[in-house]
């Protein structure tokens, strides 16, 4: 075990887990924009800085707890003044380059940032990476990537056509923490980045499921135990299906080995 | 030439190539380096080699890489007396021929004159080369980088055949670490040290990597050696790959240097005919080869963990340093990065000593890599300096020895310019004023000046320059090549360089330098890696050296550099107006109208300030007026 304080608090840690890991599991909150305990931390956003104290760290060592692993002896503070003095700066920044987002919006309240000094851009999306990074390390599709450079960067898929290796799964607008991917969904297709894609239905009543052609096909390739007909039945017939299966074990008519094959 | 079989064949092979070099035969070396080549060193060179060919005369040619004073290419030396001719030109070639090579006469016209009319017959005479000393380019100026063979001959590979014949890898590593060489890329990390935890690192295969990627602007100290010795970088990495136990090396270098790229390419090869690169060098256990990487010119690829993004094809961008380098670098294996001019130092250092090195430089390195910075460094001199080129200086030298000693002082001093700051460090570095002229420069004099060393750009700034407008410019720069993964680095300088954008203008207000301010502290310990830690070196700088500068701006609209092109207006003194004309014939958008030997006037609302007018009149009667005066 390894002995880490956070705020004057003793923890116990694990070998290899990050700061943000620790503080998350001890009901400490610390805000992020560019985490997702899925993906590899990435450190883009800076929006979880800490300081640190002790195990060789520098005097006065402002770091980003996303990729601060934890080290014996340890100490980390939550909220300094300069931690809060630069994170609001950081905030600032990101409020100046995209406006009118709720999520920034309500995190200025929470953290007493009161007015935005720079000049206004009228962007959407705040470059954290995260939809490119979940569409790769996740989905597997690497259907998005990041373009350009410096202020210049932008995700999107390639050439910003729509994008051939996406499977319309929308995780990355599930993961967006600005939600400024668009989804249209009707009943019978999902559009996003610009291609439509067909829903498929399900097998056994046919309403329109969640998943398209292409999603159960890379999932089939990710995973070699998958097979269609675990993917194309809705939440509800599957929930009759396994009720069905167990009242006919309570019921007696078909034994455990059964329900195996 | 043939594969040489061991270490001590390789030193008969240096032992022949030496005694069959006669140091007192006639040779004329022609300066081969881009900045001699962009001033037309090559039809001088070849109206040397056809007109040598026409009088049958068997005096030695030879093209050399930088000597350093690019300023006065194409630069000629004749050996060997050492007599330095500058801006030669083709039509020179037979004069040249005649009277120094066939009379031992010395043509005044192309000696150098400083701007006290002096003039000087030797190359090491000339202040520009006098002051400096030259470890890494000692050679550069007297063989041909193209020729495996003139590097033996000057006992170059002599330190390798030295390494591997005496000194156990442990030992070479223990003598870097007693060196103080400190990494010369601009982290000033001490080189053996990093050596030593990639060696002591688990993992193989291991690595090393030569950073090629000088993508300062200004800098070009590191084109240079490649292209003027290629063979001291291979040699030095090879050394390193031994003290290592690296079998794999890689040189990522621009695909903007096309010259240094060939001749790299090239001494490779000769080095890999040898047996001085591949399995077994030279007979020993050791094996190790070098694959050139070529990078696409961004900025950030000169930072180690985007640089091994690159070579691994990924997007150049930092990556989390979970582990260092030394442990986890290229494909997760241990690696070890310096910079050309880190590998061209470890040559000399073996091959004459630890207390030989440590003898030049500052602070006491005995006991602590950190104690001090030792060897010499390479500066490229540039701006509004008499002399431009590359300067090799001892560690420790003053920047008013570089300006004024060998840079020859400020460029049309004779016009009343005068010395105002010295930008150092590249992009992030920081602007160094007056009052810091006589300090010693080393790498943490430098840092506790809030500039850095970098990879040693210097840029001059005289008078005329707008210290707000440097800033601009950097910012500029570097909100460009900001890699833009982290939110201090892309959207502070996005920010910085709106409010810059505005304070030249004139439309700047006062709380804008507090924002700047703020920015600025939390670019500087909330970014991601060293370019967004460092890119606001120069607003923090141009801050706390010229504020007034930043406040005149704002309050009067005035531009004490006379740059800022919406704040200043260009008039015509009556008092020194001659009428001469030169004016209105040069002006290019017509603005300026007068007759002969009568007063001229500007005509301000076609006048684009490019201040050519400025530059070419003889009698100082035009003024730039800015702020209230205007």
């Amino acid at each position: 075990m390894i002995h880490v304080r956070i705020n004057g608090k003793l923890l116990e840690a694990k070998k290899g887990e990050t700061v943000l890991q620790l503080a998350q599991r001890n009901g400490y909150h610390i805000p992020n924009l560019c985490y997702h305990p899925s993906l590899k931390a990435d450190g883009a956003c800076r929006m979880c800085l800490v300081e640190v104290k002790g195990a060789n760290a520098k005097p006065n060592s402002l770091t980003t707890a996303c990729t601060l692993t934890v080290k014996e002896g340890m100490e980390v503070l939550l909220d300094t003044p300069e931690v809060s003095k630069h994170r609001n700066t950081i905030l600032e920044m990101l409020m100046a380059l995209v406006p009118d987002s709720p999520v920034l919006t309500k995190m200025a309240e929470e953290y007493g940032l009161k007015e935005i000094r720079l000049a206004q851009g009228d962007e959407v999306c705040i470059k954290c990476g995260l939809c490119v990074r979940i569409c790769d390390e996740v989905v597997g599709a690497k259907a998005l990537a990041m373009e350009g450079r410096g202020t210049e960067t932008t995700f999107n898929p390639p050439f910003n056509e729509p994008p051939e290796r996406c499977v319309a799964c929308t995780s990355c607008a599930f993961i967006c923490p600005v939600q400024c991917i668009p989804v249209k969904k009707t009943n019978d297709s999902i559009t996003i980045w610009g291609r439509e894609f067909d829903r498929l239905k399900c097998t056994r009543c046919g309403r329109a499921l969640d998943l398209t052609e292409e999603h159960m096909a890379l999932m089939m390739t990710r995973s070699s135990h998958l097979k269609p007909e675990d993917l194309n039945v809705c939440d509800v017939c599957s929930r009759k299906e396994v009720l069905g299966t167990m009242k006919s074990l309570v019921d007696g008519q078909i034994t455990l080995e059964r329900v195996g094959k | 030439m043939e594969r040489i079989s061991s270490p001590n064949a390789l030193l008969d092979v240096i032992k022949k190539h030496q005694d069959a070099r006669d140091p007192d035969k006639v040779r004329i070396s022609v300066c081969q380096g881009t900045g001699c080549i962009a001033s037309g060193a090559n039809s001088v060179m070849a109206s040397f080699e056809s007109t040598l060919l026409e009088k049958n005369s068997s005096v030695e040619l030879l093209g050399t890489g930088c000597h350093g004073f690019c300023e006065r290419g194409p630069l000629v030396v004749i050996q060997p007396e050492g007599t330095l001719y500058q801006r030669v030109k083709p039509e020179n070639v037979n004069e040249i021929l005649d009277k120094t090579i066939g009379n031992g006469e010395v043509i005044t016209k192309l000696l150098y004159r400083d701007e006290a009319k002096n003039t000087y017959e030797k190359e090491q005479d000339v202040p520009f080369y006098k002051h400096q000393e030259r470890i890494v380019f000692a050679m550069n100026g007297h063989i041909d980088p193209s020729r495996i063979e003139d590097y033996l001959a000057m006992g170059g590979y002599g330190a390798l055949a030295k390494v591997l014949l005496n000194i156990e890898p442990e030992q070479v590593i223990h003598m870097v670490t007693k060196s103080g060489l400190r990494g010369r890329g601009g982290g000033g990390f001490p080189a053996g040290v990093k050596w030593k935890s990639c060696r002591d690192a688990e993992g193989s295969p291991k690595y090393i990597i030569c950073n090629a990627d000088e993508g300062d602007p200004g800098a070009f100290m590191d084109r240079s050696i490649m292209e003027g010795n290629p063979h001291s970088v291979i040699e030095g990495m090879i050394i390193g790959a031994y003290a290592i136990g690296a079998t794999k090396g890689y040189v990522y270098i621009r695909n903007e240097y096309p010259l240094a790229l060939l001749r790299l390419e090239n001494a490779l090869e000769q080095a890999r005919e040898l047996g001085l690169l591949g399995d077994n060098i030279l007979g020993t256990d050791c094996s190790f080869d070098i694959t050139i990487n070529r990078g696409g010119g961004a900025f950030v690829c000169g930072e180690s963990t985007a640089l091994m993004m690159s070579i691994e094809g990924k997007v150049g961008r930092p990556r989390v340093k979970w582990q260092h380098t030394a442990k986890k670098g290229l494909w997760g294996n241990p690696t070890n990065i310096n910079n050309v001019e880190t590998w061209a130092n470890i040559p000399p250092i073996m091959d004459r000593g630890v207390d030989w090195f440590t003898s030049i430089g500052t602070g006491d390195v005995s006991n602590n890599p950190w104690g001090g910075s030792k060897g010499t460094k390479i500066f490229s001199l540039v701006g509004k300096v008499n002399n431009t080129g590359l300067v090799e200086v001892p560690m420790g030298i003053s920047i008013r020895s570089i300006v004024f000693d060998m840079g020859g002082g400020i460029k049309n001093s004779q016009k009343g310019r005068t010395f105002k700051a010295v930008q150092t460090g590249g992009p992030s570095g920081g602007c160094i004023p007056e009052q810091y002229l006589d300090n010693p420069i080393d790498f943490d004099e430098l840092t506790r000046l809030g500039s850095m060393m970098g990879s040693g750009g210097m840029i001059v700034m005289d008078d005329r320059t707008c210290m707000v407008e440097v800033a601009r410019y950097f910012v500029d720069f570097l909100k460009e090549e900001s890699c833009g993964k982290c939110t201090p680095c892309r959207e502070g300088l996005r920010a910085m360089s709106e409010i810059l954008g505005r304070i030249v203008k004139g439309q700047g207000r006062h709380e804008d330098l507090v924002v700047l301010e703020d920015l600025a502290s939390t670019m500087s310990v909330a970014s991601f890696c060293n370019l967004g830690l460092t890119a606001a070196n120069p607003v923090l700088s141009t801050l706390k050296y010229f504020r007034q500068e930043y406040l005149d701006h704002i309050d009067k609209g005035e531009c004490a550099g006379r740059q800022c092109q919406d704040l200043i207006k260009y008039t015509i003194s009556e008092e020194n107006c001659t009428g001469c004309t030169l004016c209105a014939r040069k002006c290019p958008t017509k603005a300026i109208s007068g007759e002969k030997k009568s007063l001229h006037v500007i005509d301000q609302e076609l006048c684009v300030r490019c201040g050519v007018c400025d530059d070419v009149c003889n009698f100082n009667a035009v003024t730039i007026l800015s702020g209230p005066e205007r």
